[in-house]
């Protein structure tokens, strides 16, 4: 997702050849009713009419032409087609750009790329639309890395977010940040520079309340990061337990397809297996782990090694007992490491199913296992404990509630949701430059540090967008106070 | 003293500096003690320093400047030193990087040792003349051409016009022409140089009347002291004043004389459209600050004296070009001024400027080679912006004489390193003032660290005497001896430390602390641990940078991390035929402004404004691509 070190600065980089016409197919590909090509770049026009020769040679932008596309030797026709032409610094990428819409058929997408490629384009590499158009100053950072997270996007609410990214929602929202930060700023620096001028002085109250607004602001948006992580990248399920406690039964159950091996022998499940199904729009993805049993079987241990990485990764982990016998000991022992290792936000990432609850008259049974899991303290009061059944499915719905709660995605339709890394490490280092100001403002120290803060912030907000500071601060001092020499 | 007329007079000089102001005198002191034959040619000999509006030297921003220049071997730190009659460190209540000293001087005692020291300085002559025009071949600055038509060769010219190229004044709707009351204007060589394809431009700046001492009833205005505490600007100066000190006046317009003002705004040069050029936003007329700040009931205003000897008093706050009938009307609606005789009208003086972008970092022209230009030229206004860029063309041009590097100081390392980038890289529509809010490192940039900062500059410039040089090392022995002694002298809570610090009145030890620590405490001071080391710190200018690098190291070290950050696009210096029409990426704007501005480095090519980020990155890429810097992957870490 690093526009600049995946493509910009590396040897193979965009930048070698700068003035290169490129090409790509622009849709997924397969078959499909259409297939869209786009091509970029200086000479975008002049290559395309080479292969599409009903173009005329000045192409007005936004218009649609329909011809033959045609080799470029002997004539002969490839395609019906429809070029979209669009003028230099009228485009996605700010560059002459033609798109050319064709059938959805590989054969004829490769051949029409063949041909391009034969007119002079060079073939695009991933990303590289999206990096012109950040080059040529169409989108800030933010918004490039929301086309990539919309070309990414796995789910529905998912593409949403991205979409709202590229139309700069977020940037936007950063930029009322910084707006906020600004203005704070003005008030502090005119305290420092114009301090002999008789300029009202804004309480430090008003500060205050201005910087909490700004920071809880930053809150918010830091608080949306797990929901909008989720929604980008999806859920991802670890189910662990004991050998042959019906982990893979249960995976099954829940994904409703027959994905692992179901057997009665210890151990079958020596690699990771994954089921996939959607909550909310929302993908989940659910591996059935090895178990964390130790054994000398060579292949065992690299499944049980694989294992401890699955739960690392996952958002959550489902611990699966069996109802019918009772904890041994190296089972307590796992479930308690879990217990005595865990914060509070990695507990709730905990979830204890007792499975094999396959009739009512078990409830002795389901008693023993809880009463069991409750001397190592986990308990329906402080954890999710959920009695299943893979046979029966009973129980499956209430977990399957469990998991709509977890993924809910009503808060993506209002608010801005942070949903990479690099915007949650940005928007962190803000928030903790504001709380160190506020700390400055509260203790009356001099405005100078707390300027510090404040341009510290405001630096994280340019980096996030790719932007530097420039004359903001001065400008607005001019603007609002009244000063003389 | 008029320079000999008759066109046989042809002299010749390594440096001719145009004008005497703060600029001029910096300058051209700079090259006489580095060992160049100088020419001084001013239009008025008796106005040599002189200080032509506000009678101080030094503020927040501007105290830091004067003190620079002082610590590489300036004189204006000195020359207020020994004419200062009122003493303030600003924003003393504030932190550390935003304290800054101003102090009031004597206006005919400054322009008199200002005259003394020049008249004493070998290898200088100055002169009474008018220059008329530059001596130019093809693209070199040969000397000057005089009124009488006469020729002075150098090898470098320094011009320190200062407000009289092309200057008119506006009294009311009357105009005339001229850079200061009392003072003809310069022709000829803004023509000249707007001939030869220089962008020039009109500024304008105002000046408030001037007072009879006698006709104001000070009862009615509030006094205002100097400090206790003098902290002299220069490290040659002794800790003693040399003259009486005063006082000042502070006093408040209000709705009359708002409604005086509000009703004569059809005589104001600037309001009926007289005056085209851009005036300072940080300096407004008495008539901008009624209109743009209608619901301010009264306006500040300090009465300051012009000097011990002097009746003129100086109306900080009040400049203005309305009519000098008007300006009597107003005046006697503030209290204290009922019966106030104006010696002086205020006026607006209009100039030409030279569009700063055109002159590199060493302040050169990059048309015109050998060529310098200082002061309100560039458009800055300020004694302080003038002596810096004064004092830095000065050096620029020996330097160039011997072929020498230019001496460019980091925004990270001094306020004039961030004011001259400021000025080459985005140029100023207004006239430009120092504020500590353009240094983005001000942290590090504080008046008690100059020497710190400096000093191996003034070592290496050649400007301070064997003697000078040897008594500032000792200053930083002495801060690096404090240093070591607060880092390794550990406390250890007995009796007599325990009872020590109770007589301090801090916290006693629960264990073993250096005292550098305890110095970190909030209630500690650098006087109250002083007990505990060996030797003498008593001296401010020893212990201050040393407490505030102690208390302060938190902030100091994160500045210093950002510093290193910049760094590395500042290290990254873009060649000099860098064609930007043929990267890609660029806007036309852009192409447009980086192949006027030639940037020296990434760094500043990122501070040109309209130059986007984006377009940074472009030029990276491009470099990268073509292999252009080699080094840019060690550079860039």
């Amino acid at each position: 997702m690093n526009l600049f070190n995946g493509g910009g600065l590396d040897g193979d980089g965009f930048g070698v050849d700068d003035h290169a016409t490129i090409c790509a197919l622009s849709t997924p590909p397969g078959v499909g009713g259409i297939a869209v090509l786009r091509v970029s770049g200086p000479d975008a026009f002049q290559f395309t009419r080479k292969v599409c020769r009903f173009l005329p040679v000045q192409p007005e932008s936004h218009r649609i032409y329909f011809g033959t596309a045609r080799c470029l030797d002997d004539g002969d026709s490839v395609d019906e087609v429809l070029v979209s032409c669009f003028a230099e610094g009228r485009s996605f990428t700010g560059e002459e750009t033609a798109e050319i819409s064709c059938h959805g058929n590989p054969v004829l997408v490769a051949t029409l790329l063949k041909l391009l490629v034969e007119a002079g384009c060079r073939p695009a590499r991933p990303g590289e639309f999206t990096f012109r158009s950040f080059m040529n100053g169409r989108m800030d950072l933010v918004q490039a890395e929301g086309v990539l997270s919309l070309i990414e996007s796995q789910s529905r609410p998912a593409a949403r977010l991205a979409l709202r990214q590229l139309k700069g929602r977020l940037s936007e929202e950063l930029s009322r940040v910084e707006d906020g930060l600004i203005w704070i700023l003005a008030q502090l620096e005119a305290s420092i520079d114009f301090s002999t001028e008789g300029i009202e002085v804004i309480p430090s109250q008003t500060l205050l309340a201005r910087a909490r607004e700004v920071q809880e602001a930053c809150e918010r948006l830091l608080e949306s990061y797990s929901q909008g992580r989720l929604l980008a990248e999806g859920v991802q399920v670890a189910l662990v337990g004991r050998p042959n406690v019906g982990k893979s039964s249960l995976l099954n159950a829940i994904v409703q397809e027959d994905r692992a091996i179901v057997t009665a022998v210890p151990g079958t499940t020596r690699d990771l297996v994954e089921g996939r199904f959607a909550v909310n729009g929302v993908p989940v993805t659910i591996i059935d782990t090895a178990g964390l049993r130790e054994t000398t079987d060579e292949v065992e241990r690299i499944g049980i090694s694989r294992t401890r990485q699955a739960l690392d990764k996952s958002d959550l982990v489902f611990h699966v007992i069996e109802v019918g016998r009772p904890l041994q000991e190296d089972e307590r022992e796992d479930l308690r490491d879990f217990r005595s290792n865990a914060d509070l936000s990695e507990r709730a990432r905990h979830v204890f199913l007792v499975n094999k609850v396959d009739s009512p008259d078990q409830q002795e049974q389901v008693a023993m296992r809880l009463a069991e899991l409750n001397d190592i303290g986990i308990s329906k009061q402080n954890s999710k404990v959920f009695e299943v059944s893979a046979r029966t499915r009973n129980g499956l719905s209430e977990l399957e509630n469990f998991l709509k709660g977890y993924v809910r995605s009503d808060a993506s339709e209002s608010s801005s949701v942070l949903t990479q890394a690099r915007h949650f490490e940005g928007v962190q280092k803000i928030h903790s430059c504001l709380m160190r100001a506020l700390a400055l403002i509260t203790s009356d120290t001099s405005a100078e540090f707390i300027a510090f803060e404040l341009q510290d912030a405001i630096r994280a907000i340019h980096e996030l967008l790719g932007k530097e500071l420039n004359e903001q601060v001065i400008d607005r001092i001019f603007k609002e106070f009244c000063l003389g020499k | 003293m008029s320079f000999s007329s008759g066109h046989s007079s042809v002299k010749s000089f390594d440096i001719v500096v145009i004008g005497a102001g703060h600029a001029g005198i910096e300058a051209c002191l700079a090259t006489a003690r580095l060992g160049l034959s100088t020419l001084m040619i001013t239009t008025n000999l008796d106005r040599i320093g002189y200080m032509s509006c506000n009678p101080s030297i030094g503020g927040l921003a501007k105290g830091h400047m004067v003190r620079e220049v002082d610590a590489m071997g300036g004189e204006m730190g000195r020359a207020t030193d020994e004419t200062c009659i009122q003493f303030k460190r600003l924003n003393s209540r504030k932190g550390p990087a935003v304290r800054g000293s101003r102090a009031q001087c004597d206006k005919d005692l400054y322009s008199a040792y200002m005259t003394r020291i020049l008249d004493a300085q070998p290898g200088l002559v100055v002169r009474q003349g008018e220059v008329k025009a530059l001596a130019l071949n093809g693209r070199y600055c040969e000397g000057v051409i005089l009124a009488d038509g006469s020729k002075v060769s150098s090898r470098a010219v320094i011009v320190t016009t200062g407000t009289f190229m092309r200057g008119v004044m506006h009294i009311g709707l009357e105009q005339q022409a001229g850079g200061r009351v009392g003072d003809q204007a310069t022709v000829g060589i803004s023509d000249q140089l707007s001939a030869l394809g220089f962008v020039v431009r009109r500024l304008k700046t105002g000046t408030p009347p001037r007072l009879h001492r006698d006709s104001i009833d000070w009862t009615k205005l509030v006094e205002q002291f100097g400090d206790d505490v003098f902290y002299p600007f220069s490290l040659r100066s002794d800790r003693r004043l040399k003259l009486p000190q005063v006082s000042c006046w502070l006093g408040y317009t209000n709705e009359k004389t708002h409604e005086i003002i509000r009703k004569n705004l059809d005589k104001s040069p600037m309001f009926v459209g007289a005056i085209e050029g851009t005036g300072p936003r940080y300096c407004p007329s008495i008539e901008d600050k009624v209109t743009r700040f209608a619901e301010k009931a009264g306006h500040q205003t300090f009465l300051e004296p012009e000097g011990l000897s002097t009746e003129s008093i100086y109306l900080q706050g009040i400049s203005t070009s309305l009519p000098a009938e008007i300006q009597s009307e107003f005046l006697r609606t503030i209290p204290g001024l009922e019966q106030v005789r104006i010696l002086r009208p205020g006026y607006a003086v209009e100039y030409d400027f030279i569009e700063p972008t055109q002159i590199s970092h060493s302040l050169e022209t990059r048309e015109i080679e050998g060529l310098f230009l200082a002061g309100q030229i560039n458009g800055t206004s300020g004694y302080e912006e003038a002596a810096a860029q004064g004092f830095m063309a000065g050096v620029n041009a020996a330097r160039r004489l011997r072929d020498s590097e230019p001496f460019v100081l980091g925004r990270d390392e001094a306020y004039i390193g961030v004011l001259i980038d400021d000025l080459v890289t985005k140029g100023t529509i207004e006239p430009y003032r120092m504020f500590t809010s353009r240094a983005e490192h001000r942290l590090v940039l504080r008046e008690d660290n100059t020497l710190e900062r400096l000093q191996d500059y003034a070592s290496e410039l050649g400007l301070y005497s064997a003697d000078e040089l040897e008594s500032l090392g000792r200053v930083r022995a002495a801060h690096v001896e404090m240093r070591r002694q607060l880092r390794e002298t550990v406390l250890v809570p007995n009796e007599a430390t325990q009872s020590a610090l109770r007589d301090i009145g801090t916290a006693v030890l629960q264990k073993p602390i250096t005292v550098e620590e305890l110095l970190r405490r909030p209630d500690i001071a650098s006087c109250d641990v002083g007990k505990f080391l060996s030797g003498d710190f008593s001296d401010p200018s020893v212990f201050e940078p040393v407490e505030i690098e102690v208390k302060y190291a938190g902030y100091i070290a994160r500045q210093n991390e950002i510093i290193s950050q910049t760094k590395k696009l500042e290290k990254l210096r873009l060649p000099s035929d860098l064609s930007y029409a043929d990267i890609r990426g660029l806007s036309r704007e852009e192409v447009e402004k980086l192949t006027k501005i030639r940037p020296m480095s990434l760094g500043q090519a990122q501070r040109i404004s309209g130059v986007n980020p984006s377009a940074i990155q472009a030029i990276l890429v491009h470099l990268k691509g073509r292999r252009k810097i080699r080094e840019l992957d060690v550079e860039l870490g």
